[in-house]
């Protein structure tokens, strides 16, 4: 790649790194059940995007959005989904991410994912594939953000010899995805709290936004609205929370009883209107990995327009005749649960003992319905560089799409990488690291 | 930012206070590190007794293991940091990246100077990073409050130290003239009996230092 | 029909102060086909803050909230239903009934109650006649017992005791004829002559819901006064609550229903310590 020759950043990566260490860029793991904060390690070497490319992947991630969040719209109301069998219904009732108490809500101005994250590889085949989409609290991008910045300072440059689009203004482009929906008041981001794997994120998002971080205890909820409470006791609505707490845990009162780290009622002035919650509950019908097979469909049904960017070749053994194919490829499979997520619940079929395989199509004749099967892709390799050496690493590219009135995707991305060489799997919480993501602007 | 919950302003307050818990020790702890490079004196209890802190320690080694760098220590001066640290992190929209970085990085130097044959090297940089956090805390932070309250913590801290201290008269009559005028601009509402009884106090000739300690806790009773 | 007169009385002690008290009931009967609320009232208290809403599926419920220290949490709804309108109400068109098809946290069955479901010869015929079947079936193996379980007990669970209360046979039922395939719901509500509140099931068939009561094996027509539906009892929680406060609660609920006729009848009333149909849990 001749921009890789061009940029003396590389030599730059100890410089890079111990900025990353100096702003504390960290994110949160648990181990034998207590708290570390760790370095998220990051690779010098950028994914390069150029111009050309990106628009494809811009048209594409715009539509997949926007149908998207038609679905929860449809889902969550009318049904005509349902009506018209292009989704099976119980896809939509056994998924865990299905929440019966969002039934006949829409939310302000209509936007259920106000910030998608959709997780894409490039095959070796030289075609971009959707792996998943992620509706509910995608994580990630404020450490490109930062990155981006420290690499500007680290090495000028290279800035210099390569125009790359600039990311920083991602706070911007949030604020302006959550004033849009604000119902009157204040925005905050509401944290579960610095134990949270994605603390270091909250923190730094609510200081490039100029707004307050609170966590549960700041918020109260008083004749159907929701207030920020200072110190002097005086109270401030709010109109748009964006939300780092999963559903789960948002609403004591509404979901988990037993949830701590939520704000009572907040769902219920939410039903009112009062609020917006950002990203809207129950979102996670429409990221599951069940759904995912649906999504190619739901652009036809919704945009009527043909998918412009692809999903990896999924099977549903729900079906019969994907059964029969899961059965006769077995391995050549990938098959992933889809009660699961960060890279748990994965399994190839060709790494299976005589015995796993056994106990394995058992589970899976059972119960069709909780997995699905992948081909396994062969993926294009990145860079990396490891004390002055390069390696190849598999990768994956998380896109950010915000939606206001128009869906915009965010001219850049959180490039994941394993680090180790056998792994497929890049979640941070699983050893990965990240790089850069550059969008040439020409 | 404006609006700021019951959480942040103590948090502010007690970074103000344990990052001058932290500077203060350091610089105590250096000179009787200095002295113990050579005897092997058990000047150490002296030490202890002028913090009003617990001798816990068994030999001059274990002091110098422990009061630096002691985890499980309540006093030592790594979990003061690390309260600092604590308060910092859950700040950072409040006072900027750029001034909880400050924090972040006397933290490492802690932790380098924890396997260093001469830590006073690392306690140095300390130093400098807790100047360096108080200038960007005056120069940095737009908001009055938030800048005010931080110092605030600081001028209660030195105070309640210089008591424990015994420092001279001069020195205390400095800091209580310093944090009467700070004291209104944090915006806080504070004890005026507590502050009206230490500016009495530090009239008189021998100063009555457990009496301005136990004046200068009270400060944010009301 | 019937003109039925009820009263409803929730009491929450709390053996410290509590504060920051965040509640929702949902105890306030629906006009629908099969009963109209000619008159009702509702007195909460403690309440600072009070709002009304309806949830997804159509119930009323009542939320708020109370920061002053308080000892006492008491709602109490009274008025008049008339019932027995109509034998069923209407239902959602049938692409809309599937969340009332999957089982859920209270209903999914284990080996054992799948092992029933497989033993029952359900013969051929509608929905309706399919579940009075199951209905029966199940009134045959269990038996009615108060104390054995409790709110957050399973259908498994209670299967595999073979005994319990209103809300047991309901969500056995759900779960039985969730395996048949056939569109149920939960509904909680009051009784005639019962002094707490109750739980059914409703049926849905060829566009209407009919209630089943499993408990009594009956059906719902003139005596029942219902509250709200949902896919089972957590959905239809009449009271909810956090607070701040290290306080223990005893709860008390009062439930009467009589007919109102020329005589004045007295419905029985009945007191109960346990904590039958409520939750609430402490923050």
């Amino acid at each position: 790649m001749e921009v890789r020759e061009r940029i003396d950043l590389l030599e730059r990566a100890d410089i890079v790194n111990s900025l990353l260490a100096r702003y504390g860029v960290k994110f949160g793991i648990y181990k034998n059940n207590t708290f570390h904060e760790q370095l998220f390690p990051f690779d010098p070497i950028p994914r390069v995007i150029g111009k050309e490319e990106f628009a494809y992947l811009e048209k594409g991630l715009k539509q997949r959005v926007q149908a998207l969040n038609l679905f929860l719209k449809d889902i969550y109301n009318e049904k005509k989904i349902l009506k018209d069998k292009i989704v099976p219904e119980e896809f939509i009732y056994a998924s865990s991410g299905y929440l019966a108490q969002c039934e006949g809500i829409v939310p302000s101005k209509g936007v259920f994912s106000h910030i998608s994250g959709i997780d894409l590889v490039l095959g070796k085949d030289g075609v971009w594939y959707i792996l998943e989409d992620n509706l509910r609290v995608p994580s990630g991008a404020s450490y490109p953000m930062i990155a981006r910045e420290l690499c500007r300072r680290s090495s000028p440059k290279t800035f210099q010899s390569v125009s790359v689009a600039d990311n920083r203004s991602y706070a911007e482009l949030l604020k302006k995805t959550l004033d849009y929906v604000n119902t009157g008041g204040l925005t905050v981001v509401l944290t579960p709290g610095r134990y949270n794997a994605a603390y270091f994120e909250h923190s730094y998002l609510a200081e490039k936004m100029k707004v307050p971080l609170v966590s549960s205890h700041d918020l109260i909820t008083e004749n159907d609205k929701l207030y920020f409470v200072d110190y002097s006791g005086k109270k401030e609505q709010v109109g748009a929370v964006y939300r780092r707490i999963s559903d789960e845990y948002l609403d004591p009162m509404n979901f988990n009883h037993e949830s701590v780290i939520g704000v009572p009622h907040i769902f219920d002035i939410y039903r009112k209107g009062n609020v917006a919650i950002v990203n809207a509950p129950g979102n996670g019908v429409a990221d599951d990995k069940g759904i995912y097979y649906f999504v190619p469909k739901m652009i036809r049904y919704y945009l009527g327009e043909e998918p412009i960017l692809h999903n990896a070749p999924t099977y549903l053994p729900y079906y019969e005749e994907d059964m029969t194919y899961v059965l006769e490829n077995f391995d050549k499979l990938v098959l992933k649960d889809v009660a699961e997520a960060g890279g748990y619940g994965v399994v190839f079929g060709n790494s299976m003992s005589s015995k796993q395989k056994e106990d394995f199509l058992v589970l899976l004749k059972r119960e069709p319905r909780r997995f699905i099967a992948q081909e396994v892709i062969d993926f294009c390799d990145l860079p990396i560089q490891e004390k002055g050496e390069q390696f190849e690493r598999k990768a994956d590219l998380r896109a950010f799409v915000l939606s206001s009135d128009e869906p915009v995707v965010w001219k850049s991305g959180l490039t994941r990488f394993s680090r180790n060489p056998d792994s497929f799997i890049v979640n941070s919480s699983q050893g990965g690291g990240f790089k850069d993501t550059w969008v040439l602007n020409q | 930012m404006g609006v700021k919950s019951v959480e942040h302003i103590d948090r502010l307050y007690w970074l103000g206070r344990y990052s001058e818990r932290v500077y203060t020790t350091i610089k105590l702890y250096g000179k009787r590190f200095d002295s113990m490079i050579e005897e092997d004196a058990e000047g150490y209890e002296e030490f202890c007794q002028s913090l009003e802190i617990p001798n816990i320690y068994t030999s001059v080694e274990d002091f110098r293991e422990k009061y630096p760098f002691g985890r499980d220590d309540p006093n030592s001066i790594y979990s003061n940091l690390m309260r600092a640290y604590d308060n910092a992190i859950e700040l950072r929209e409040e006072i900027g990246s750029e001034t909880l970085a400050y924090v972040q990085m006397a933290v490492y130097e802690l932790n380098k100077a924890a396997i260093s044959d001469a830590p006073m090297i690392e306690f140095q940089n300390i130093l400098d990073d807790t100047l360096a956090f108080w200038g960007i805390v005056d120069d940095q932070i737009e908001d009055e409050e938030t800048r005010n309250i931080i110092k605030l913590g600081k001028r209660v801290e030195r105070i309640d130290l210089y008591g424990r201290l015994r420092v001279d008269r001069a020195s205390m009559r400095r800091e209580v003239h310093r944090i009467n005028g700070r004291i209104d601009r944090s915006g806080l509402r504070y004890n005026k009996q507590a502050l009206a009884r230490i500016n009495e106090l530090i009239e008189e000739e021998d100063l009555n230092y457990p009496e301005i300690v136990r004046e200068i806790e009270k400060i944010l009773e009301v | 029909m019937k003109k039925l007169k009820f009263r409803y009385a929730l009491r929450i002690e709390f053996d410290m102060p509590v504060t920051q008290h965040s509640f929702t009931v949902r105890c306030l009967p629906v006009s629908d086909e099969r009963q109209a609320i000619l008159q009702q009232n509702i007195h909460i208290l403690p309440k600072e803050f009070l709002s009304e809403n309806r949830d997804s599926f159509g119930n009323i419920y009542f939320f708020g909230r109370t920061e002053a220290p308080h000892n006492l949490f008491e709602v109490v709804t009274e008025g008049i239903a008339q019932t027995g309108l109509a034998k069923g109400t209407k239902a959602e068109e049938e692409y809309r009934l599937g969340m009332f098809l999957g089982q859920t946290f209270y209903t999914k069955p284990d080996e054992a109650l799948k092992a029933f479901f497989d033993g029952m010869k359900i013969p051929a015929g509608t929905r309706l006649q399919k579940s009075q079947f199951i209905m029966e079936a199940i009134r045959e193996k269990f038996a009615y017992v108060s104390g054995v379980t409790n709110i957050s007990t399973t259908a498994a669970q209670a299967w595999k005791m073979k005994q319990g209360v209103c809300q047991d046979y309901s969500h056995i039922m759900l779960s039985l004829c969730r395996m048949a395939g056939i569109p149920c719901r939960y509904v909680a509500g009051m009784l005639i002559g019962e002094g707490l509140s109750h739980a059914w099931v409703e049926i849905e068939e060829d566009g209407m819901w009919y209630g089943l009561d499993p408990t009594n094996g009956t059906e719902v027509l003139e005596d029942h006064i219902k509250i709200s539906h949902g896919r089972d009892y957590e959905d239809c929680l009449i009271n909810q609550g956090v607070f701040t406060g290290l306080a223990k609660q005893s709860q008390s609920i009062s439930v009467s229903v009589m007919e109102e006729v020329e005589e004045k009848k007295e419905g029985k009333e009945k007191h109960d310590h346990i904590n039958s149909q409520c939750t609430s849990s402490s923050r």
